[in-house]
């Protein structure tokens, strides 16, 4: 039976700001030349999707960064309307986006689980049976009066996770839950999303993580730029997403993009990920070279120019580096930084790349910087020896945030000398 | 939840769980219902307002005391001692000034906070789904505590004019009482039915807080709150009436203290004002909430 079916569903947003009142009337006013220019771009964050979920499956949502997989989740969890088609679902809905559905950082998490319960219709004498049920899966007994401004991000998903999935709701929308927390509980999660799918909860599964999705996922949908491109098996779909070369630019002036990439000094334009050989691609493999490459403008005449790259991963700091020597721009101009990150470096993770460009002026320091600039994963696959070889040793597929190959060397020393006891 | 409620395979897919999601909100009435499906959270966005208003202060909730009644305290000094308005039916000027400010003061902030409200709950309506239109109602919440305030402050002023100038000045009979709830209903629902234009607005153009803020100020100064009727000649009295609030500001004051005229007419006008200005509120914010949320 259907537990969800999606007809023609598609989101549109304005990637311009539309323009204001004021503007139209001055628009209005004469400069009919401006009009035209100021009319809002329109983006197609989904466009034309259609496909029915059956109860009890574990959906995995792949594709690459923009193809839409949250707008998508969004959208189910009404949190944003779409623009076009229809979607008819039974049951309670327990959305897990952005990590925390609702959670209050000035509460305890102790009143957070007691409001989020009472949010979804527990009686007050159910709440404290379901409080203890809560804590458990998620290890936080320690912490139960702690405000959550004071949780580790990893705490704070593990939390937010366990309320959810203690609701046991017919839909649980879960976008990226293992990108933060440790392994122990990913795995958990894990296993608990398989016992629920088995239980007949149906899970939307969005995540970067292609072993985690194959171990999971009944069925796996793959959209790219908007569009449902790919429907069927795990092992299909993500071996097909695997082997493709995704090309995704990152331009900036995209929604969602924090820090401040524009001064008067100048900007950072675009910020893109290489394969070894310059082409722009969205996804690496472990073995192979890849570069980052930041364009970016200097407007003032005779400014040095220095690039910084921070890479993030699972929550923490991977590394940072900078390029070493500044250059000075003589003449204002448009410059590009590539770093290249050797091969048997990046572990298959998710990496957020933070892009900042230091600018000196006649001594005086300005910072333009771009958070969350790039998004793209490091994947190695079971082919790969290095990966083989961790996994066979920990018996856990999961690596950190870095998983260099270095020099080893192993050596005889000497005879065994057996010590008089 | 409704686990246990599976039906057969093959059988009609018209199960009572069954949701649509579609680009036009739904239709009234299902709307009407599932904001009573969410009614807790009236309560929830209220209590999480006013604590966060006072969180990371010294005093603490002391302040809820000291907002409402500080600036009662200086326009009864400036308006009442400096400049000697008189009021009206040998009412102390104190008692005249608190009973305007604070329906004024309900109606202004009222309106200010729910104006804000999506802004500042942004974090909670681009997460998890409820009807959008509780949070600018809840966060009214604000207002309703320091008006209670305020009145808590006015019945011990009755109590010191009782024991030192041995005057009653309250208007106690049933009719004078009704007439008082009836103003702060209507001054409320003026707020909201305002509120629900501005507040989808301001998530869109920050501008409309501080505009809002001015035209508030104006507002106060059109309104006969520090001012008895009396002091506008007769025949601009239709001019001030246009304004609505200003009838039921009156209406509150004849309600509380038995001064000035109770116009029923102009209260009538005010009544069906508000009435068109929330229906079309309603309609508005429920027209725009989505987008607002996505522009936030």
């Amino acid at each position: 039976m259907d537990s969800i079916s999606v007809t023609g569903l598609g989101k549109c947003y304005r990637t311009n700001k539309a323009p204001s009142p004021w503007q139209q009337l001055m628009a209005r006013l004469g400069r009919k030349g401006e009009e035209s220019s100021r009319r809002p771009r329109e983006l197609w964050a989904l466009k034309d999707v259609s496909f029915s979920v059956k109860r009890g499956t574990i959906l995995g949502v792949i594709g690459p960064n923009g193809a839409g997989k949250t707008t998508l989740l969004k959208i189910l969890a009404r949190v944003t309307p779409p623009t076009e088609g229809r979607i008819v679902g039974y049951g309670s809905v327990a959305p897990l986006l952005e990590l925390g559905a609702g959670l209050q950082p000035d509460m305890t998490a102790r009143e957070n689980i007691a409001m989020y319960m009472t949010w979804h219709g527990v009686s007050r004498g159910e709440i404290d049976r379901r409080l203890d049920e809560v804590v458990a899966f998620a290890e936080i007994d320690q912490f139960l009066d702690t405000p959550l401004k004071r949780f580790s991000s990893g705490m704070y998903v593990r939390l937010a996770f366990s309320m959810a999935v203690n609701m046991q709701p017919d839909v649980l929308l879960a976008d990226e839950i293992l990108a933060v927390g440790d392994l122990a509980f990913q795995e958990r999660c894990l296993q608990r999303v398989q016992e629920a799918g088995a239980a007949g909860m149906t899970v939307f599964f969005v995540s970067h993580d292609m072993a985690a999705i194959q171990r999971l996922c009944d069925r796996v949908i793959l959209l790219n730029a908007g569009q449902l491109v790919m429907d069927g098996t795990a092992e299909d779909v993500v071996s097909h997403y695997e082997q493709a070369a995704w090309t995704v630019s990152s331009t900036a002036g995209k929604g969602g993009r924090k820090g401040n990439h524009v001064s008067e000094h100048g900007r950072i334009v675009s910020v893109r990920l290489l394969s070894g050989d310059g082409r722009e691609i969205g996804a690496v493999r472990h073995d192979e070279d890849v570069q980052i490459s930041a364009t970016f403008t200097v407007l003032t005449p005779g400014a040095t120019a220095r690039a910084v790259i921070t890479l993030n991963a699972r929550g923490v700091i991977a590394f940072r580096t900078a390029q070493p020597d500044e250059v000075t721009a003589v003449e204002p101009g448009v410059f590009r930084a590539n770093v290249r990150i050797p091969s048997h470096l990046l572990a298959d993770t998710i990496y957020i790349v933070k892009v900042g460009i230091l600018l000196t002026i006649d001594g005086a320091q300005s910072t333009l910087s771009m958070d969350n600039a790039l998004v793209f994963r490091v994947y190695a696959d079971h082919e790969d020896r290095h990966k083989s070889l961790l996994t066979l040793y920990h018996g856990s597929s999961w690596s950190g945030v870095v998983m260099p190959r270095l020099d080893w060397q192993v050596t005889r020393e000497h005879d065994v000398v057996i010590a008089p006891v | 939840m409704s686990m246990s409620n599976d039906t057969a395979p093959g059988a009609l897919q018209t199960r009572a769980d069954e949701w649509v999601i579609e680009p036009r909100g739904r239709k009234f009435v299902s709307r009407v219902r599932e904001v009573w499906v969410y009614r807790r959270l009236f309560i929830y966005f209220g209590k999480r307002a006013i604590e966060r208003l006072y969180r990371n202060t010294a005093l603490g909730k002391l302040w809820i005391f000291i907002r409402p009644i500080f600036p009662i305290a200086i326009r009864a000094l400036i308006f009442g001692g400096v400049l000697s308005v008189a009021s009206p039916g040998g009412v102390p000027y104190f008692l005249f000034v608190m009973v305007g400010s604070s329906i004024w003061d309900l109606f202004s902030s009222c309106l200010s906070w729910s104006t804000r409200s999506l802004q500042v709950n942004r974090g909670f309506l681009g997460r998890v789904y409820f009807p959008r239109i509780i949070v600018p109602v809840a966060t009214m919440a604000i207002a309703f505590v320091n008006f209670l305030i305020m009145m808590g402050v006015f019945i011990v002023a009755l109590v010191y004019y009782r024991v030192t100038s041995g005057q009653l000045y309250l208007a106690a009979t049933p009719a004078h009482l009704g007439w008082a709830l009836a103003a702060l209903l209507v001054a409320v629902t003026m707020a909201l039915a305002v509120g629900l234009w501005t507040s989808p607005l301001n998530a869109q153009y920050r501008d409309v807080r501080f505009t809002l803020q001015y035209v508030l100020e104006f507002w106060a100064l059109l309104t006969p709150v520090m001012y008895p009727l009396s002091a506008v000649p007769e025949k601009y009295h239709w001019i001030v009436f246009i304004n609505p609030m200003a009838g039921v500001v009156q209406a509150f004051k004849w309600g509380l203290l038995g001064i000035e005229e109770l116009n029923t007419t102009v209260f009538a006008t005010d009544v069906a004002i508000t009435l068109v200005v929330l229906a079309s509120g309603i309609w508005y914010f429920t027209s725009v909430e989505g987008q607002a949320i996505d522009r936030i």
